[in-house]
This record gives structure tokens, C-alpha cells and sequence, in this order.
């Protein structure tokens, strides 16, 4: 509720408005290598999708491999991929306050918990439940065993996974002052990744050109297109904990009968270099 | 259990009878959902669930109230139609409220099969042994969904008019990976009455086109031309092509189907002159629902008509708003060649050098103006050269428009159509499909994933 009463949804109101006249104006971006800035309303989903779903066990365990798919990660994998660069740390935590998927035990009464799933770069552990943790010589289950309703049958389900800010006090303005040729995007737009997680494609609601560090007008019909670990591993500026937000999502979608999960995704302001960008409109194509 | 028609009266008229708002419509749905599934070779989750929802929305001085039930005594009706009532007060003011429907004359579908209702957990769980001991004879580790569903649904209005009607559907989807989980394959299929559904040619699909996919080769991105088979094509079209034939986002210069000038591409020949796109509420094959739109009675609806936009949908709100008619669907989509069909197998051997497409995943879409769709393919993509099956490649991610993909030009074949479901709604929707044989086809980036 603190939310909802909160937010100051007038001026969103207005900036929405004042965004949509502009998109009129925007110019059409050049398809071509451009460096990201992403904003974290634009990022949670990023994550969502490119890490928050590879790293499930049961679909690396090959469980879900009839429908939602599996994972480009494997058990042996756990402590030596290289998921993204040195910067790059993601934690899950089902005690995380406000958080869509924080809970006080999960739905075989194992407490929530917070625990690392990306350390310095590497991958270094998995979602599990019960079930699935002695798998890989777990003794304890981390708790994500979820069912939606009194009708669905409970099954491994993603707990608030974030990316962790950066140590230094970086603004958005810090990281996108060293980007000569680059994008800043804000907000969710198109979303698609291939049934392991290795291929994705994302839009956004709003997108900005930076040309030698500033932000020079609105661009318009952009997606960029990369490799999970690839695109992790070009991630070189994380903003500090004051641009620190969470997204989320009412409506994730997994399993057979397809079931719902609400989930969050933390994180800071952050930055990628080198990233494929596209233009989508297919009469300009 | 099934509500029979004569409860859903009764539980329509209790809930109109507790309200005494200006206009109301109440929906009573029971369903019941069986379903067993498979990972790894093995049994993982198997499940029944009966429910039965009332909804109840009311217009009060033109404001708008819902809420919904799955208790249906007195008392709780009751509530109901009180949780409604009080939201109605506090809401805005509908601005797009229209009388609730009077009495109509639906013609009935038949999309309800005994036999499917009754489908037992034994049944279940044979269909699912024999394709687990056939993914071991074929040394693959099968996954797979096999499900039942049965509803009844009711709708009434305060203004008189009342529906009932019944549907079931079987269905059942299966994935073969090699055990080194080099490929993979995949087959869906479906039907409204078990007596004519196949599920062995699920097991059979499935396992040939993991082992016909080991050892992919890597092929670089671009344009090809390619043969997708029916499930390929459902995936692309069943949703994102029917929703953009919305006539308000046309004439609001959102859509496809958008001209300059505020004006619609209604009239015009916008795909390939063999193209129907329709729907038929009473095919025996694919049969759709006795009710469209808010309650309108469905008819048969050709969107397109021999490659030229014939309809575009008009809801009641913007058919008053525009001076035009509702539009009396669609309820289910039917795409088919109005001349003469080639085989899979002659597709493939007319082909020099192009992709043979199993099935695509994962399809968002980009563009709404050009119902630019992104995705990848999935479980089975094949080069074929000089007319023949020359070798399986890995995934591609694509960026393609679907009305550039079916219009005049780059439709070279169109196969004979048959009973389909997206992949991606599990096998609960279906419609007719036919295979296309395309001229081009725009895959933007390689993926590496099986």
C-alpha cells in the first residue's frame, strides 16, 4: 500500500503523455554496436528472463523441457561459468521487503532465505526446493516450492532474484558520461529468449541517444539482440545503491497447467558495451 | 461436475434476482481439468480440478462493477452481487457502457464429446507408459503434457437474453531430447472428441524429429526461403495475426490494417490471392463457440477472402460509435487455401535451397503496424537442398512480419490445412492451419539453444 499511496502517479501521468508526443518526433536508430545504459525499469526484466530463469533447477534437470525449456546451464557448471563480469553479483532473497515474491516459509514450510546465485562474475548456486537440492548434493532446500492456487500442483518457482549496486556512488550521469556511441532505455517493451537462455531480444518504452557522454534526443524502434553470459560479461559500470530499484512482475509464467508467479528484480542503473542493436520496423527494413 | 443447463438457469437467474442495479451480465463457468505429466521418462505430476465461478458485473448510473465467486449458496451470491454494487458506486462513469444484449437465437456447436469428458486416470497414464517406453526403445528422454478439459458455461443478462454451452478437449504435447542433448523434437496435438485424436503419431512426431535433428549444423542468419509445417504456422498466426483485424485499431491508425487519412485497408488485396482467414463457429473439425462478442450470436466470418481484407472486427462499442454492425466473431481461426494444395513432400522437393521449420517459441510482438513478431525456432529446423532433406542446422532467432510473410509474392505453396494449437497455449486453443511453402523469411541472429 505504501506503493500505491506513494507514488507520484500525476507526474507519471504527464510524462507518459509527453513521452508518447515525442515518440512522433523520435528519429529512427541506425541498426549497429551501440553501449546500453540501462535503467532498472527496464533491466528487472532483463534479468528476469536471462537470470532468473537458467538458473532453476528443475529446468536444467530437464523438467521442464516440454514447455517452458531448459537452461544453457548445467549442474557441473555451478562455481566455474563465467556468468558475467567481475562487477556482476546476483543474490536471491525471499525475505526481501517489498518484494512480489517474499514470504516467510515456502509451501513445504522452508524458511525464506537470501543466498548467491552470481559472485564475482561466477555462477555459484541454483533455486531449489526440497526435491531438487539433494539433486546436487544439497542437504537444504532454499525454499521455491510455490503453487498459485488451492487447484495447482506446487512446483519450483523463482524467488526475488536482484543484481547488487555498485560499490562506488555512481549516478546514471557517472556511467553515461563515458559512453561515446550508445542508448540509454527505460521502461519494458518486447520481450523474447530462447528455451534455454542463451539468445534473447528486448524492447523498452523509451529510448535515448548518448552521444560522446550526453544524452542527445529520442530514438525510436530499438531492440537490442545478445547472449546471456555475453551480455553479462560486457557489463562494465553499476551504479551505486541510490539508483537501486525494484520491478516485477504479477505474471510469470511456468509449467503444465501453466501457473502465475509474482516476482521481483532488483537493481541499480547499469551499463554494456558493445551490445547488437536493431531497428524493428520492418517497412524501414 | 458439470453444470447442467438447468443449474446455470438457476444460478443466472439467482444472481440477476439479488441486484437491483440498471444493467447486469453474469457469467457461470464449470470446468473440470485433468491432467498428467511427464519429465526425464518418468511420471512427475498428475492432477484433477473441478471449480465453478459466478461473475457478476452491473452498471449503476452508467458506472461499472465486478466480483466474482466460486461458492454458489445463497448467501454468497448474494455477497457477490453486493461486492459489485459497491464497486459500481465508486467508479468512474463507463464511457463505453451499451445495453446488455435481450433474447437471441444462438444455432449450437458441437464441441462437446462425451467420450473426452470421460476420459479416466488409467487412460491418462497408458497414453503417457507407452510414450515413455517408447522414448526408452529410442534411447531419448522424453517430457510431455497430456491433458483433459470439460466446461459448461452459462452467460444472462437483466435485459432477457441467456447462453449455455459445453466443450471438451484432449491434448496432448511431447518432447524427445537425445540424452546428450544434442536435439530435440516436438509434436502437439488435440481435439474436442477423443474417439478421432491420435496421440501415438504425438510419440512418433516427436522421437523422429529429435533423431532427425543430431549433429546441426551452424548456419549464419539471414533471409530464407522455408516450408513451415502447420504447428509452425499456428504458432505465428493463431493469436497475434486474428487480434490485429481489430477494427478500432485500424481506424485509429494503430494497425496493419491502417491507411493514411484515418482511413482501413478494408477492400483491399493485402495477401496472397489463395489466402482464406475465417471463422466457422460450426466446423466439424476445429468448432468454435455459439456466442461471439458480449453475447452476439456467432456467424460465419471470412476476415479474409481470397488474399483481400473482407472484415474487419468491430466490437459493439465502436460498430455504435462508427455507425457500423458488430462484428459477429471471429471464434476460432481457419486459414486455408482457396485453390489446389501441395504435400509437405512436394514442398520439399520443389525447394533448390531453403529451411523446413518444425515449430516456432517464444513469438512477442515488436511492431503492431506491421504485426512485426519476434521468436525463435524450436525442436527441428532442416536444410533442404536440391529437393531433398539435405541436414539439420541449429535455432534461429527471427524478426518477420506476418503480413509481408503472407502476401502476394512471397507465398509460393499452400498445404492442405489441418487441426492445430499453439505451442505456447499448451495445446487449449486450436484451428486450422496449413503448411506454407514462403519465397522469404527474416532470421536475424543464431541461437545456440536446443
Amino acid at each position: 500500500m505504501t506503493y500505491v499511496r506513494e507514488h507520484d502517479w500525476l507526474q507519471e501521468a504527464t510524462q507518459a503523455g509527453q513521452e508518447a508526443v515525442a515518440k512522433l518526433k523520435a528519429r529512427p536508430v541506425e541498426p549497429g554496436k551501440y553501449d546500453l545504459v540501462l535503467h532498472p525499469s527496464h533491466l528487472w526484466l532483463t534479468i528476469h528472463e536471462s537470470v532468473g530463469h537458467p538458473t532453476e533447477l528443475d529446468r536444467a534437470l530437464w523438467w521442464e523441457a516440454n514447455y517452458a525449456g531448459t537452461s544453457f546451464i548445467t549442474p557441473d557448471k555451478t562455481g566455474k561459468l563465467q556468468f558475467g563480469s567481475k562487477i556482476v553479483n546476483f543474490f536471491a532473497d525471499r525475505t526481501q521487503p517489498s518484494g512480489l515474491a517474499t514470504v516467510a516459509y515456502d509451501d513445504e514450510g522452508v524458511p525464506a532465505q537470501r543466498w548467491d546465485i552470481v559472485k564475482d562474475g561466477i555462477f555459484v548456486d541454483w533455486q531449489t526446493t526440497r526435491d531438487l537440492a539433494p539433486l546436487i548434493g544439497r542437504k537444504q532446500s532454499y525454499g521455491c516450492l510455490h503453487a498459485d492456487s488451492w487447484g495447482s500442483v506446487p512446483f519450483p518457482r523463482m524467488p526475488n532474484i536482484s543484481l547488487q549496486p555498485g560499490k562506488e556512488p555512481l549516478t546514471l550521469d557517472d556511467l553515461v558520461r563515458d559512453v561515446s556511441k550508445g542508448i540509454l532505455i527505460y521502461g519494458n517493451g518486447s520481450f523474447s529468449i530462447d528455451q534455454q537462455r542463451y539468445n534473447f531480444q528486448f524492447g523498452g518504452q523509451t529510448f535515448w541517444e548518448i552521444r560522446d557522454g550526453k544524452v542527445t534526443g529520442m530514438l525510436r524502434d530499438v531492440a537490442y539482440q545478445s547472449r546471456t553470459t555475453d551480455f553479462w560479461n560486457a557489463c562494465d559500470g553499476l551504479g551505486g545503491p541510490d539508483t537501486y530499484r525494484l520491478g516485477g512482475a504479477f505474471n510469470d509464467g511456468k509449467g503444465e497447467p501453466t501457473q502465475s508467479n509474482a516476482v521481483s528484480h532488483g537493481c541499480p542503473v547499469a551499463r554494456f558495451r558493445e551490445i547488437n542493436v536493431l531497428n524493428t520496423n520492418a517497412r524501414r527494413a | 461436475m458439470l453444470l447442467s443447463e438447468r443449474e446455470a438457469r438457476r444460478i443466472t437467474r439467482k444472481l440477476l434476482s439479488c441486484t437491483t442495479a440498471d444493467d447486469a451480465v453474469v457469467h457461470v463457468n464449470s470446468e473440470s481439468l485433468s491432467h498428467l505429466r511427464f519429465a526425464a521418462n518418468a511420471f512427475t505430476t498428475s492432477g484433477v480440478r473441478e471449480n465453478v465461478t459466478a461473475q457478476i458485473t452491473v452498471w449503476i448510473d452508467r458506472k461499472r462493477g465486478s466480483a466474482s465467486v466460486n461458492e454458489l449458496d445463497d448467501a454468497s451470491l448474494r455477497a457477490a452481487v453486493g461486492r459489485a454494487e459497491d464497486l459500481a458506486r465508486v467508479s468512474p462513469i463507463d464511457v463505453e457502457y451499451l445495453p446488455t444484449l435481450g433474447p437471441q437465437k444462438y444455432r449450437p456447436v458441437k464441441g462437446y464429446a462425451e467420450a473426452t469428458a470421460r476420459i479416466a486416470p488409467e487412460d491418462r497414464g497408458r497414453t503417457v507408459n507407452q510414450a515413455i517406453e517408447a522414448c526408452e526403445k529410442a534411447k531419448v528422454i522424453g517430457a510431455g503434457f497430456y491433458q483433459v478439459g470439460a466446461a459448461a458455461s452459462a452467460m444472462a443478462t437483466k435485459n432477457g437474453n441467456f447462453s449455455y454451452e459445453r466443450s471438451t478437449i484432449v491434448s496432448f504435447a511431447m518432447t524427445a531430447r537425445t540424452p546428450d542433448g544434442g536435439s530435440s523434437g516436438y509434436f502437439l496435438r488435440n481435439h474436442f472428441d477423443v474417439t478421432k485424436f491420435d496421440p501415438k503419431r504425438v510419440i512418433e512426431e516427436a522421437i523422429r524429429k529429435a533423431l532427425e535433428s543430431r549433429e546441426p549444423r551452424t548456419l549464419d542468419a539471414g533471409v530464407y526461403p522455408v516450408i513451415l509445417e502447420p504447428q509452425a504456422v499456428a504458432d505465428l498466426t493463431g493469436g497475434f495475426l486474428m487480434s490485429s483485424f481489430d477494427a478500432r485499431r485500424a481506424d485509429e491508425g494503430r494497425s496493419a490494417f491502417s491507411a493514411p487519412g484515418g482511413k482501413t485497408r478494408l477492400g483491399e488485396k493485402v495477401f496472397d490471392g489463395r489466402l482464406n482467414i475465417y471463422s466457422d463457429p460450426w466446423h466439424p473439425l476445429v468448432p468454435g463457440s455459439q456466442e461471439a462478442q458480449d453475447g452476439l450470436p456467432a456467424e460465419m466470418l471470412y476476415l479474409v477472402r481470397n488474399g483481400v481484407v473482407e472484415n474487419l472486427v468491430y466490437s459493439r462499442f465502436w460498430a455504435q460509435k462508427t455507425g457500423k454492425a458488430p462484428t459477429p466473431g471471429p471464434v476460432n481461426t481457419l486459414i486455408e487455401s482457396s485453390g489446389p494444395t501441395s504435400s509437405l513432400a512436394e514442398m520439399i522437393r520443389s525447394m533448390d535451397r531453403g529451411l523446413l521449420v518444425s515449430r516456432f517459441w517464444y513469438i512477442r510482438m515488436v511492431d503492431p503496424r506491421t504485426v512485426l513478431l519476434t521468436g525463435l525456432t524450436r525442436d527441428g529446423v532442416w536444410l533442404v537442398e536440391n529437393g531433398r532433406i539435405a541436414c539439420p542446422v541449429r535455432n534461429f532467432r527471427f524478426n518477420q512480419s506476418i503480413i509481408e510473410m503472407l502476401a502476394d509474392g512471397n507465398i509460393d505453396l499452400i498445404g492442405a490445412s489441418e487441426r492445430a494449437g499453439g505451442s505456447e497455449s499448451q495445446g487449449r486453443a486450436a484451428g486450422l492451419f496449413p503448411p506454407l511453402k514462403l519465397r522469404a523469411f527474416h532470421f536475424t541472429s543464431q541461437s545456440e539453444a536446443v
